[in-house]
């Protein structure tokens, strides 16, 4: 580098300029270069040059010891003018932190909701290299089931077969138990694991052994709390490895560890853990080692870094080998792997747990970003509306001798300041609805958000959004022109009016889209819920069936005394028993086949054992032939010859009509039936799911619900009563009850939570619009006052201005609905599309909500405008 | 009575000193040849803006020269509030001196 040895060293000028007021710039500078020209002229440029750098580095801590202090004097400044401007424009101020407040509040409300959805099962250290196997299944090359259950050899298999998979474990959750000990006793749910369950997921362990606690079959492991139950409080102190628990009165467990209760964020639940091979024990071997019995969930663990798609390749040879196509049990199998954190969002499987609802993140994360849009673009138009006004301030300050520089930073300093009084108050929001929003909407707060990745990219998106939001109108400001601002002629751009109202127009297809959305949330929710389901379950009490009566010739003949006991209290209309719950899946029948016709066709339906006053208690109607009656139960299974299959079953059979189907023939469980009768179709899941054809068979088991249908009046008395009478016949049996339509209502839990949040989240969002709405027209309208004297001198009548006002505005609000329409049908289409049965998109969808929006429009536009209209014209002219 | 600082002071009286011809590098020659040492700009600076700030000094700029890239100098001269103060400072001192015997500097 060659030197320029006349002249000082650039850069270090460059430094010290940075120290200098502008007004001291030039004379110091000047200082310096007298000495390093007079040292250069005696010594030489190369020890000037050396003199000029440590010159200035010796001085920097004085200077900047100075500089701070001239920055801290400006500083003062402007927090005075700030400060003095939000108070003296108490509405404005008003509207603009109340904007960054809410839009903050409702943020972090949003995200930290977003963050518990996403946080799910990300605790598992293993979680990465874990996935779950699902099974699709084809009969005639139609995929009949798109599940997460299997056969229970698959996952051993999958394990010795392919040295990628080091670990598996299934999981069965079907059963539900009496587990007691000596006089403590509870009915339980019983989830079922493989040996290598605990070492693959991360439940720790409190007391027990991670690799063995479930190897040897009667092992069972206790939630803390559960544990608390059985040993009481000081469980810890006595050494309960080893205890006995019984189950159903029938086999014995072995205590072999203690986990820490499920985090509410794991997609399994479960509170009692007994090992997998106690299924094969105690009940049927293949549960354990089948490939024709497939009622298991499964995980593998794949070796770090392994190709979960080239492993899914290999599971096409593994069908062909061991299910030799439709050989063994009749379809193809085909075999995925589901990545673990994939499970709780992105998963649409049969017989897959309850799990959360992905599109809900999505639309949360829309309307928290909107609501954030809106919010700055308030902040945006108030402030170069107002920054007019301000014309004035700035011009002052710029003839005195600020710099362009120094207004923007002024300006920000200003969007800044409100940005932080709007955080302040937005916490105080957070913190005094924390408590109502859990409890609204379910959500669990989590005091970490901000450490979390979430939390950060939150503040980034706000601290730029403020930027942004504060940039704009404080270049807007700083570039006016002093003398003419002074002189009173203030230039009005069309571009900035333009600007104004194009960010207006894009608030309002925002809030449009909001309304719209909630209004298609509400109705397809509240259309969910209120269809007739085909069936009545109102005022129907659910009990849960004797598990611990043993099945015996007598058991029939118990249960009928046992419901016409329960009839002859007059409260009581009906009382009928069945294996499946509504509002829960069923099972299914495979390899059915019509007999006469053409026999090489085999069909599936879903399958529902019900006694014979099933119908009659849920009012569902009967389409040919009968429902069943006394006659077509037996105590032998084999004995059993009839069912009833509903309306689409009659169809999938190939039946003209359901008539035709009536005394037709089928063959499934290796024995011939005859159909005694042909029911209307209903819902026995929630609106989420389509209906199924279903075969309905005669039976009666000790594990069926009971379902009695009483009248609403006297309730308790009559639940006693039940009670009463279910201790008498059934003793020994615990006795729990719940209603049906709510359990079956618990199915739309997430969505009513979803509905909860959108309304309550889109209102904010167009209150927020609103907000800055009222704010430029508080602002128009006090612009416009002389104007409106002067019209109202010539003549004009209220309304006339009223309406001149108004129209400005509907415009605004017309070209936004007429802006928003196309892409909101399209994403409220999109959004309906995934339910099975939902409303129909029509005009009104979209007319509603913009007569809406108008309305609310208007509604806030016209305080101010009728206050402007009604104005006694001589005020304003006066004052000139 | 506010009082000055040992800084301020000498900066102040190296500027009635300077007679008129007070700017940046004079000022800085002046204090290091009577103090002995060398004081940097910044050291001069920050004592300048203070005195101008509390209006003991008054600044006036002189035409630009070439020997100083083309800049010009900021002169400085003493307010009659500075003279003041300075006599002050001068009053203080002397009170205190006057309790200590001549022998004492043996």
């Amino acid at each position: 580098m060659k030197l320029n040895q006349n002249k000082p060293p650039r850069l270090a000028e460059f430094l010290l300029r940075n120290f200098f007021k502008n007004e001291d710039q030039g004379h110091r500078l000047g200082d310096f270069e007298e000495v390093f020209q007079d040292i250069r002229q005696r010594s030489g440029g190369l020890s000037a040059w050396k003199w000029y750098w440590m010159q200035v580095i010796r001085s920097t801590p004085d200077l900047i010891k100075n500089s701070i202090y001239w920055s801290i004097a400006m500083f003062k400044n402007y927090l005075k003018v700030a400060l003095r401007n939000l108070s003296k424009h108490k509405v404005y101020s008003f509207i603009k932190i109340a904007g960054v407040a809410i839009s903050i509040a409702a943020c972090f409300l949003i995200l930290n909701y977003i963050n518990f959805e996403l946080s799910f099962d990300r605790f598992h250290e293993n979680g990465k290299s874990i996935y779950r196997v699902t099974n699709d299944r084809f009969q005639d090359g139609e995929l009949i089931q798109h599940g997460v259950i299997t056969y229970p050899s698959v996952f051993p298999t999958m394990y010795a077969d392919y040295p990628e998979v080091i670990n598996f474990t299934r999981v069965s959750t079907t059963s539900r138990g009496f587990i007691s000990r000596g006089e403590i006793g509870f009915d339980e749910s019983i989830f079922y694991a493989d040996a290598g369950f605990l070492s693959m997921f991360s439940f720790p362990l409190i007391i027990g052994d991670v690799q063995t606690a479930l190897a040897e079959p009667y092992s069972i492991l206790l939630a803390e709390s559960v544990a608390e139950r059985y040993f009481g409080n000081n469980w810890r102190d006595e050494n309960i490895l080893g205890e006995v628990l019984t189950r159903d009165n029938d086999y014995e467990l072995t205590v072999t560890g203690v986990f820490e209760d499920i985090p509410e964020n794991s997609h399994m639940t479960f509170n009692i853990l007994v090992s997998y091979l106690t299924l094969g024990k105690a009940y049927d071997p293949r549960m354990v080692d089948s490939w024709r019995n497939s009622n298991f969930y499964g995980y593998l663990q794949l070796k770090p870094g392994t190709d979960p798609r080239s492993l899914e390749k290999k599971f096409v040879e593994f069908s062909k080998k061991y299910f030799k196509g439709t050989e063994v049990t009749g379809y193809r199998e085909d075999f995925f792997l589901q990545p673990l954190y994939a499970i709780h969002l992105n998963s649409n499987y049969e017989y897959d747990w309850v799990h959360g609802n992905g599109t809900v993140v999505t639309a949360l994360i829309l309307i928290a970003g909107f609501i954030l849009i809106i919010a700055w673009v308030n902040y945006i138009n108030l402030t170069t509306a107002r920054s007019l006004v301000r014309a004035r301030e700035i011009g002052i300050r710029k003839v005195i001798g600020a710099q362009k520089s120094q207004i923007i930073k002024q300006f920000l300093f200003e969007s800044v300041l409100v940005s932080a009084i709007g955080l302040l108050v937005a916490f105080g929001i957070v913190v005094l609805l924390q408590p109502v929003f859990s409890d609204l909407l379910n959500i669990q707060f989590s005091s970490s958000l901000l450490s979390s990745g979430v939390g950060m990219a939150f503040l980034l998106l706000f601290i730029v959004g403020t930027a942004l939001s504060g940039l704009y109108p404080a270049f807007v400001s700083s570039s006016f022109a002093p003398l003419s601002v002074l002189r009173g002629r203030i230039v009005r751009s069309n571009q900035g009016r333009l600007l104004r109202k194009g960010l207006v127009v894009f608030q309002f297809v925002l809030s449009f889209a909001l309304i719209a959305g909630t209004y298609a949330v509400y109705s397809q929710i509240d259309y969910m819920m209120n269809r007739d389901l085909g069936m009545n379950i109102d005022q129907v009490i659910v009990l849960n069936g004797p598990r611990l009566t043993r099945w015996n010739a007598t058991y029939y003949n118990n249960i009928s005394s046992f419901k016409s006991e329960l009839m002859q209290y007059p409260a009581i209309s009906h009382v009928t028993t069945s294996r499946r719950l509504p509002g829960r899946r069923t099972g299914r029948i495979f390899n059915i086949q019509r007999l006469g016709g053409d026999s090489q066709q085999r069909f599936t339906t879903s399958d529902i054992g019900v006694d014979h006053d099933y119908f009659e208690t849920f009012d569902m109607k009967v389409l040919a032939g009968r429902g069943f009656d006394r006659t077509d139960h037996n105590i032998n299974f084999r004995a059993i010859k009839s069912v009833v299959i509903n309306e689409s079953a009659s169809k999938l059979l190939g039946f003209a009509s359901p008539e035709d189907a009536y005394q037709a023939g089928i063959r499934f469980w290796r024995q011939e039936w005859e159909i005694v009768g042909v029911v209307a179709d209903h819902h026995q899941q929630s609106l989420h799911v389509p209906v199924e054809p279903i075969i309905f068979t005669p039976q009666y088991s000790t594990g069926n619900f009971f379902f009695v249908k009483a009248s609403a009046e006297n309730l308790p008395q009559t639940i006693a009563n039940v009670e009463g009478e279910y201790k008498r016949f059934f003793p020994g049996n615990s006795f729990t009850y719940f209603f049906l339509d709510e359990f079956f209502n618990r199915q739309y839990q997430v969505d009513q939570h979803f509905r909860t949040a959108f309304i309550l989240f889109a209102s904010l969002g167009v209150l927020l619009a609103c907000l800055g709405l009222f704010g430029l027209s508080f602002f128009t309208t006090v612009q416009r006052t002389k104007e409106i004297g002067i019209r109202k001198v010539v003549g004009a009548t209220t309304g006339n201005i009223l309406s001149l006002l108004l129209k400005d505005f509907s415009k605004i609000i017309l070209l936004a609905a007429v802006l928003a329409s196309p892409l909101t049908y399209y994403v409220i289409n999109q959004w309906l599309a995934g339910y099975a049965y939902h409303i129909n998109v029509s005009w009104t969808m979209l007319a509603v909500p913009g007569l809406m929006t108008l309305v609310i429009a208007l509604l806030t536009v016209s305080y101010q405008t009728l206050k402007a209209a009604l104005l006694n014209p001589v005020d304003p002219l006066k004052c000139e | 009575m506010k009082l000055l600082s040992r800084n301020e002071e000498i900066i102040l009286l190296a500027i009635w000193r300077l007679q008129g011809n007070a700017y940046g590098v004079t000022i800085r020659d002046q204090v290091s040849q009577v103090t002995g040492h060398e004081w940097t700009f910044g050291a001069i600076y920050v004592p300048l803006d203070k005195l101008t700030r509390k209006e003991y000094i008054v600044k006036k700029m002189s035409r630009p020269t070439a020997n100083r890239g083309g800049r010009s100098k900021c002169l400085y001269e003493l307010s009659p509030s500075g003279k003041k103060a300075l006599k002050d400072m001068r009053e203080v001192n002397e009170a205190l001196w006057q309790g200590i015997p001549k022998m004492a500097f043996d």
